[in-house]
């Protein structure tokens, strides 16, 4: 029902808007193949995706109307199940579905909203990055650049939220046949992100600055009986710019306060008080093939009397950082960025114009001898190494409307961290098929 | 009036077009276009193509035109034309190949696709919008910067 409601408002904004100048549609057809092997068990996951887009000036051309929309469907097969598991659950989604405006004013500054739908991330990518519904407004100077964004994740559908904090947001994603996946709208959060960008302000770096909360809408009588709500803020600084010819330096931190349940089985909730920073120095060369060679440090503080990942906590302050969002890390082995330590190189070379090879090297630490977000690792452990990873990615795009994509990646556990099923090393590819049309 | 000397120069150097009075005319007419005519496109695609020399008006360039068997959709000199039909023109005039939708199905949309993939198109890169004068340049100074058309 809530898919038809969406559906319906989405075909009549298009259709109000149908008498604009300047408007565009198009399509997009993603194919993903992703083989899999982990502790011998080897499972294929097939997804394929068709969107359609339209875009369109309202009001004159003062306006501008943004619609995508998509339909997913994903196979899920294991190998090695006893009776092989071919279940598609086809997902529809909204992807974007925006209303814009943009002014420049006389004195060089350029202001601008977006209503709706749209992506949001901070400046780092590790703390959010993903779908909001709400209001974003931004003002771009020569030297200031501010935006706001205020929004909601609890009308996405589940399988479109990489959001996923407490246990109640994990209770979300319970789900039966009679009751499936695609039907459910993700974790009721309230999110919002102020940043500001100062250009060129410290020896020709960039000064970022940003503040983030995010609070749970739930009500508080129809929590799951384990789990709280989890709230957060953040503050966060960043520099980046370059150190040298060819070099290029980006350095962020972020301190994460809030509040969340005590895992003590007393029903109080105690304070956070964590911190997130990355630091990377990246190597371009044009003239060697595109060659780029980069270099990055990745800590998320973790709190050594979590008896469990989500709302864990047991004694007093909580330390864990708890990012809002969950962005990838590497092809195979990719846990939350909370009590985690990541160590990365790369090189990607471009051999031809349309041609890219990546090279990419991972080593995984925990900070303190706490869970991490992946259940494999066995609670019982205190060693800090969790294990490396090795992934080739290989980029071409024969014709502008036709790209691929081949990854492979091995993660190697460490024997000490992980439990003995999981001691092998774990394999995965991912073949990725996009065509627009 | 905003002028790109740059852009300018580099256009009529590369379309074989001597900057005589003529031709800085009609190029001042068109810069100050609020909407590309179908005779000033055919006019700045055929400089650009060497097939017409500086002492030729955009008329002349329009009637030209028919000659090279390209396709322009419009039938009148003082049609209004659009981002799609200036990128099939200029992919046509220098026989660029497209992605695999245009080798299937030729045409503007498609046209304005490649363009706008390879960065040349102005950052509205719909292929029904109208186009002005200065986009109109700006859009063939980057085209020409081509390497498939510089070679």
């Amino acid at each position: 029902m809530k898919s038809k409601i969406l559906l319906l408002s989405c075909a009549l904004l298009i259709l109000a808007a149908l008498p604009g100048t300047a408007y565009d549609f198009g399509g997009k057809l993603d194919n993903a193949t992703s083989p899999g092997v982990s502790a011998g068990n080897t499972t294929l996951l097939q997804e394929d995706k068709l969107a359609v887009w339209y875009e369109t000036g309202l009001l004159n051309e003062t306006l501008e109307l943004t619609v995508q929309t998509s339909f997913t469907l994903p196979y899920n097969y294991s190998f090695s199940a006893e009776s092989g598991d071919l279940t598609p659950t086809p997902f529809w989604n909204l992807d974007l579905l925006t209303v814009q405006a943009e002014k420049l004013l006389a004195n060089g500054l350029r202001r601008s909203a977006t209503l709706g739908r749209f992506p949001a991330a901070d400046f780092s990518g590790y703390l959010f990055a993903d779908t909001l519904d709400g209001l974003e407004v931004g003002w771009q100077q020569a030297r200031f650049n501010a935006s706001l964004a205020v929004g909601t994740t609890a009308l996405q559908f589940q399988p479109y939220t990489s959001v996923k904090m407490s246990l109640a947001d994990e209770a979300d994603t319970f789900y039966t046949e009679d009751d499936p996946l695609s039907d459910k709208l993700a974790p009721p959060r309230l999110i919002a992100l102020l940043e500001l960008e100062y250009p060129e302000l410290i020896g020709g770096r960039d000064l970022l600055l940003a503040m983030a909360f995010q609070q749970d809408l739930r009500d508080p009588d129809k929590l799951p009986p384990t789990g709280g709500r989890l709230t957060t803020q953040y503050l966060g600084a960043g520099l980046r710019g370059t150190v040298a010819p060819a070099l290029y330096c980006n350095f962020f931190t972020y301190l994460g306060t809030g509040s969340m349940l005590a895992s003590s089985g007393v029903p109080e909730y105690d304070g956070i008080a964590s911190a997130l920073a990355g630091a990377s120095l990246r190597w371009f060369r044009e003239d060697l093939l595109f060659s780029r060679v980069e270099v990055k440090l990745l800590f998320a503080s973790g709190d050594k009397d979590f008896a469990a990942f989500l709302e864990g906590n047991t004694d007093d302050m909580a330390t864990a950082f708890q990012p809002i969002s969950r962005p990838e890390l590497a092809l195979v082995f990719s846990p939350t960025l909370s009590n985690l330590g990541v160590l990365e190189a790369s090189y990607s070379v471009k051999p031809a114009d349309n041609l890219q090879l990546l090279f990419k090297g991972l080593v995984f630490m925990r900070p303190t001898e706490a869970p991490v977000s992946d259940g494999r690792v066995d609670a019982a452990s205190d060693a800090l190494y969790l294990g490396s990873e090795a992934d080739l990615v290989v980029r071409w795009r024969p014709y502008s409307d036709l790209g691929l994509a081949c990854s492979a990646g091995v993660f190697l556990p460490g024997s000490e961290a992980f439990s003995s099923t999981y001691h092998d090393p774990e394999f995965k590819g991912r073949i990725e098929i996009s065509f627009s049309f | 009036m905003k002028w790109n000397w740059g852009i300018l120069v580099l256009f009529l150097l590369a379309g074989g077009l001597a900057a005589g009075a003529q031709s800085s005319e009609v190029l001042d007419g068109i810069l100050s276009r609020e909407v590309l005519q179908a005779d000033e496109c055919a006019y700045l695609v055929l400089a650009a193509a060497g097939k017409i020399d500086d002492q030729a008006t955009p008329e002349e360039a329009f009637r030209l035109l028919r000659d090279t068997g390209w396709i322009l959709a419009a039938e009148e000199a003082e049609a209004a034309i659009r981002l799609g039909d200036y990128a099939y023109l200029l992919m046509q005039a220098f026989d660029l190949e497209g992605g695999i939708m245009y080798r299937l199905v030729p045409g503007p949309r498609y046209a304005a696709r490649e363009l706008f993939f390879r960065r040349l198109t102005p950052e509205n890169g719909s292929p029904y919008r109208v186009l002005n004068g200065e986009e109109a340049v700006f859009m063939l100074g980057k085209f020409l910067e081509l390497p498939e058309v510089q070679s």
